[in-house]
């Protein structure tokens, strides 16, 4: 409702009315925004919830934008490189998505569903790539071209096992997981990389990908099982 | 492969997300960090998809930690300032707003200012009050009645006379802290735009429409 100056008695309030399928709890709430500088000392940065970060980012606040690049780098970052296997092929990915998402954001209808739309744009890009690069390899194989990055003797908190036998173990079911799941059909793979290394939901996935969210749900359970497959057969 | 069935005919060709005890896979991996249930501590078909599943929940836990461990795996300082750098280019600076009140009759002014600087002057102004967060807004030349222009007399049509600052309507949409007494401060936010509108661009807000969107906790 507007409450124009000096038209009505007193001004009323209500929740914002979109209540989208895809809007994504706000986990994330915290932006730090800096802020005036009008005062003579800095004062502190305002911290400012991600609904309002992306409203002013659609206005063309690239302060706001920056917040929200800062936030969701890391994130499609990962996805993109387990989609792409391929760490400069991810970030050049994760580069065009921001770029994209700039120039797409005032048409954002609800800001409460940045997060699924970033995923959205992320995730369509990373299929594209994925989609020419069938074209130039065409007949040759249906797996990736590339060799897996394998993490060996990069530390990470799943491999600081004191027991030396079972932090091979772990590793080694780790760069088995990779391995198969860089041989999974693309669209599975989004599927199950989202759902399970993103915890999005159904709905939120079937928005990303553009399909049903009961496809969205056997292309996951596919997944799992060849995935399971896959584990059971390296060990 | 323990997934496909311990029974000596797998229960069906057509759903392989079926075990042989007639368990969905999808109700096992739902189950598989609880402790096993009565049926899953007796059913061989369930225990082996447990244990199988059990790996591949292990593992994906183990690469997703250590993919958000990787710095390798962070977009470089560079990288973050290219795309900002982009961004701030292509800043859409909108309309131009003339800063003199437009008269029939009279030349086109040519002062302006653009919507962007008046968004951006509208949230740091917002900003400096607790209790509100600014978010979209939008600006515009107030509506006035129009002139009469078959009236006479000279005293409608003076281009000599000094223009005067142009008059806006402002569109500010906010969400606002739930302990926030409405009332106050809207008149406390109009009363700041309005002065800093006047003050830093010489142009008058005449309107200033607030819309309460949202709530947020801080």
């Amino acid at each position: 409702m507007n409450c124009a100056t000096g038209t009505g008695p007193g001004q009323e309030y209500h929740r914002n009315p979109h209540s989208s399928v895809l809007a994504v709890p706000a986990a994330r709430a915290d932006f730090a925004v800096s802020s005036s500088p009008v005062a003579g000392t800095p004062s502190p940065p305002r911290v400012f919830s991600e609904a309002t970060t992306v409203a002013r980012a659609q206005d063309g606040d690239t302060d706001a934008f920056e917040q929200l690049v800062r936030s969701y780098e890391a994130d499609l970052f990962r996805l993109g490189f387990r989609m792409l296997s391929d760490r400069g092929e991810a970030q050049d990915a994760v580069q065009d998505t921001f770029v994209l998402a700039w120039r797409r954001l005032p048409s954002l209808l609800d800001p409460e569903a940045f997060r699924a739309w970033i995923y959205q744009l992320m995730t369509r890009r990373c299929l594209n790539i994925l989609r020419v690069r069938v074209r130039r390899h065409t007949g040759v194989s249906s797996g990736p071209d590339f060799e897996l990055e394998a993490r060996a003797g990069r530390p990470g908190p799943a491999r600081s096992t004191t027991d030396p036998a079972a932090a091979a173990q772990t590793n080694a079911m780790q760069d088995c997981l990779t391995a198969v799941l860089a041989t999974l059909p693309p669209d599975q793979r989004a599927c199950w990389v989202l759902h399970e290394m993103h915890e999005l939901t159904y709905p939120a996935i079937a928005y990303a990908i553009g399909v049903p969210v009961s496809t969205v749900r056997g292309r996951i359970a596919r997944a799992r099982l060849q995935l399971a497959k896959g584990m059971t057969a390296w060990r | 492969m323990a997934l496909t069935g311990t029974t000596p005919t797998p229960p069906s060709q057509t759903d392989p997300n079926r075990l042989g005890c007639g368990r969905s896979i999808d109700d096992v991996w739902a189950r598989v960090d609880l402790p096993p249930d009565p049926h899953e501590q007796t059913c061989p078909d369930c225990q082996a998809a447990r244990h199988d599943l059990g790996d591949l929940a292990a593992a994906t836990r183990g690469v997703v930690a250590a993919d958000k461990a990787d710095p390798a795996l962070r977009l470089n300082s560079g990288v973050i300032t290219g795309i900002l750098e982009i961004a701030r280019a292509e800043v859409r600076r909108g309309r131009r707003i003339p800063m003199d009140q437009p008269r029939p009759g009279a030349a086109r002014d040519e002062l302006t200012v653009s919507e962007q600087t008046l968004a951006n002057l509208i949230r740091r102004t917002s900003d400096e009050i607790d209790g509100l967060e600014a978010r979209r807004s939008a600006v515009a030349l107030s509506k006035h009645e129009p002139l009469n222009e078959d009236a006479p007399g000279p005293e409608t049509r003076q281009p000599e006379t000094l223009p005067a600052p142009a008059e806006i309507t402002v569109d500010l949409r906010i969400s606002v802290a739930p302990t926030t007494a409405i009332p106050a401060l809207t008149h406390l936010l109009r009363d700041r735009l309005r002065t800093a509108v006047e003050l830093e661009v010489g142009i008058t807000a005449t309107v200033i429409n607030i819309t309460v969107e949202d709530i947020h906790h801080v």
